[in-house]
């Protein structure tokens, strides 16, 4: 509804057309790649690809700190997005480890930091701000046309955060953050008593919102901010608690198929260990399980589907995951620690230390 | 923009070298933290901003004009007196968005000056309940929406007594916080006690080193908020991208004492919280480059002749700002990394700004 008319037909058109095989990045042959945003001690930003190894294939200058990647995987690119609120995004070419392309934000909208692409490649979707109107969008991006706007959805909520393409190819999931709190400058709604984060199923070909899901009213600062999906279409929540230190309340949600939004925590002492703030999620390869990390509390929790908290690691400023292919995960700290969580007998192996390096926020999967 | 990429070849560390802990006393850090340090600093900003509210009573009583010099002198006391006790945002500050609500930070969107028209457009004298202004936008709570109210363009334009009005319950509003803030503080039940008695049924603190770690974190954050909000995002890159209306309290001229009273709370924070005198006692070589780090700055800030937000329009002025941005940065460095492993409290790159 909101696509821009003449991109509209456009846009549409592109979806329809869309081959759905979802989450692939995994399943191709060849070597696995991660991309990990990083800034190094002398506070110059960049981003690294290395191998499940924790060996640093290439890496990569930005004139900021980045933040979220995604992967299209018929192209062989990786898009990173700058961090909030950023203005550009860049187009890393995978095989020849180089960057193909900028893409520079419209003027009046700025990059929140995280994007995903349809699934056969073709359409990037970004979460953006449309400040002006105080509105969350989803700017829609032509990957075969250098990455030209071809459109907006509305993201139906304040601050959209993370946006994941369900498996079925056709919808958005987005993580309508609800509330910023950048000291600097809460760019939104000021008034507390609005701020309502919200998980929204919106339809890619013309912004039809779906399914809306809030969080109950008494914790409407319960910011949603990071999602991950698998391959059933089960979607984790890992949330940001705006409120009072003291308070505790469930930091992690899960949403299935036709269910609402529900709400878990982890034993108190490990909900504790979580100081309210979650930075990350992944899904494991096999869709089982997820792992979400904590890095004020320098932990990283797993958590089976149904919502049961599983074990805990810790990890020093750890944030960024991703599954490994044969099971596991990929963890990496601002001590530039690179860790794989074994699938089995709950350890944390460390893979290398990039002294140099403090991993940012977010690993993409290539 | 320039994006080069860089190959490879990069020195990987085999294992994580696991080095023992440095003996520091966490203990009495916290304790003096709090004693020498928090507790004054909220006091201060207590009596100051009650200070304030009287000032703005008077002087709506005796014409409805806000811009006195009573006022104004009232004012720049709390503003200095907020950013002595800014960088100490945890605990009782971090409840009900106290600290957005005393001061409401750098604002490019406008959202002050707009939810004050609109506001002042309707003359709605609910708003001026205090009860009810509480529950109004954080951003006309505080002393960037007084501010305007004072020094403004349109305070100049003709004082109405909604407008004094409105200032009064800002600056009454103020007072409330402060004073919830320091008697908190000083509350042997409050936070205070939470942060003296770390252990496994401790609601934040497992251990010392975890209550230490949140009194030293606001050492490399303000700083790192300072450098990033107050400094780099008016200064920008060049002279003719310079924002001064990015300056902070540009308006009622105080952005100098703002910054040299930020500078001068880290500065005491690392030294009376006691993280100098740790610090210097394993590697005194890297406390004397911060506590030159501190002097230098002081005195690279001391020596800008003109306003702030004319200075980073000013070729001269904007290297001496440029000057002490880099002297921030390495100061930073210094603290972030070096003070912090050295004291064993390394501030987690993740946890900066959250995202």
């Amino acid at each position: 509804m909101n696509l821009m008319a003449i991109d509209r037909r456009k846009a549409l058109g592109l979806v329809a057309a869309a081959a759905l095989y979802p989450g692939a990045a995994l399943s191709r042959g060849g070597k696995t790649l991660y991309l990990n945003a990083m800034t190094n001690a002398d506070w110059r930003h960049g981003a690294a690809l290395f191998d499940a190894s924790g060996g640093i294939v290439a890496r990569f200058e930005l004139p900021s700190r980045g933040h979220g990647a995604t992967f299209n995987a018929r192209a062989k690119h990786a898009v990173l997005f700058a961090r909030r609120p950023g203005t550009y995004a860049i187009v890393i070419d995978v095989a020849e480890r180089r960057v193909a392309q900028v893409i520079k934000c419209r003027g009046d909208r700025h990059f929140y930091g995280h994007g995903c692409f349809s699934a056969d490649g073709r359409l990037l979707f970004a979460t953006e701000n449309d400040f002006d109107n105080e509105r969350g969008v989803l700017g829609v991006y032509d990957a075969l046309d250098e990455y030209r706007r071809v459109g907006e959805l509305p993201s139906h909520g304040i601050g959209p955060h993370e946006v994941v393409f369900m498996p079925d190819g056709k919808t958005l999931a987005v993580a309508n953050g609800g509330i910023l709190t950048h000291p600097s400058a809460p760019r939104i709604k000021l008034n507390i008593a609005e701020m309502a984060p919200s998980l929204a199923l919106v339809k890619a070909s013309d912004g039809e919102l779906l399914a809306m899901h809030r969080v109950p009213e008494e914790l409407h600062k319960l910011s949603i901010r990071h999602l991950a999906v698998n391959h059933q279409g089960v979607v984790a929540a890992a949330m940001q608690w705006q409120g009072p230190e003291l308070d505790r309340p469930p930091l992690v949600g899960i949403w299935r198929p036709g269910e609402g939004l529900r709400l878990t925590s982890a034993p108190a002492d490990m909900q504790r260990a979580m100081r309210n703030y979650c930075g990350s999620v992944a899904f494991a390869a096999d869709g089982r399980y997820f792992i979400v990390s904590s890095p004020r509390g320098n932990i990283l929790t797993e958590w089976r589907i149904d919502g049961k908290f599983k074990r805990s690691f810790k990890l020093r400023d750890g944030c960024a995951v991703a599954p490994r292919p044969d099971g596991g995960f990929l963890a990496t700290g601002g001590t530039g620690d690179i860790v794989a969580v074994q699938k089995q007998g709950g350890i944390l192996t460390p893979l290398a230390r990039h002294t140099d390096m403090m991993w940012d926020n977010h690993m993409a999967t290539l | 923009m320039k994006l080069a990429v860089i190959a490879l070849v990069l020195c990987v560390l085999p294992a994580l070298a696991l080095s023992a802990k440095p003996p520091v006393d966490y203990d009495r850090i916290v304790r003096a933290t709090i004693t020498d340090h928090i507790r004054p600093r909220f006091d201060r900003l207590a009596e100051t901003s009650s200070a304030l509210s009287k000032a703005t009573r008077e002087a709506c009583a005796e014409g409805n004009d806000l811009h006195s010099l009573k006022v104004n002198k009232a004012f720049h006391q709390v503003v200095k007196a907020w950013a002595s006790a800014q960088h100490l945002r945890w605990g009782p500050a971090n409840k009900q968005f106290r600290h957005q609500r005393i001061s409401f930070g750098s604002d490019p969107k406008n959202y002050v000056g707009r939810q004050l028209q609109r506001l002042i457009a309707k003359a709605d004298p609910a708003a001026l309940d205090l009860e009810t202004f509480r529950k109004k936008s954080i951003a006309i709570q505080g002393l960037t929406a007084l501010e305007r109210l004072v020094y403004g363009k349109s305070a100049k334009k003709g004082a109405t007594a909604y407008r004094c009005a409105l200032g009064m319950i800002i600056a009454r509003n103020i007072a409330g916080i402060a004073r919830d803030l320091s008697l908190e503080w000083r509350d042997p039940e409050g936070h205070t006690a939470i942060m003296t008695s770390p252990g496994p049924d401790n609601a934040l603190y497992l251990n010392w080193e975890e209550a230490a770690m949140a009194a030293f974190k606001p050492l490399s954050g303000g700083l790192r908020f300072m450098l990033e909000i107050k400094i780099k995002d008016p200064l920008q890159k060049s002279l003719e991208r310079a924002r001064p209306r990015y300056v902070t309290f540009w308006r009622s001229g105080a952005t100098a004492v703002v910054l040299t009273a930020n500078l001068e709370a880290l500065r005491d924070l690392y030294v009376t919280g006691g993280f100098s005198a740790e610090t210097a006692t394993q590697q005194g070589k890297l406390d004397n480059r911060i506590r030159n780090g501190f002097a230098q700055a002081l005195t690279i800030l001391a020596g800008i002749d003109m306003p702030i937000k004319d200075a980073v329009k000013d070729p001269a002025a904007r290297a001496q700002l440029e000057r002490l941005v880099v002297v921030l940065e390495n100061l930073w460095k210094q603290i972030a990394f070096g003070a912090a492993k050295t004291l064993g409290l390394s501030v987690g790159f993740n946890e900066f700004d959250g995202d």
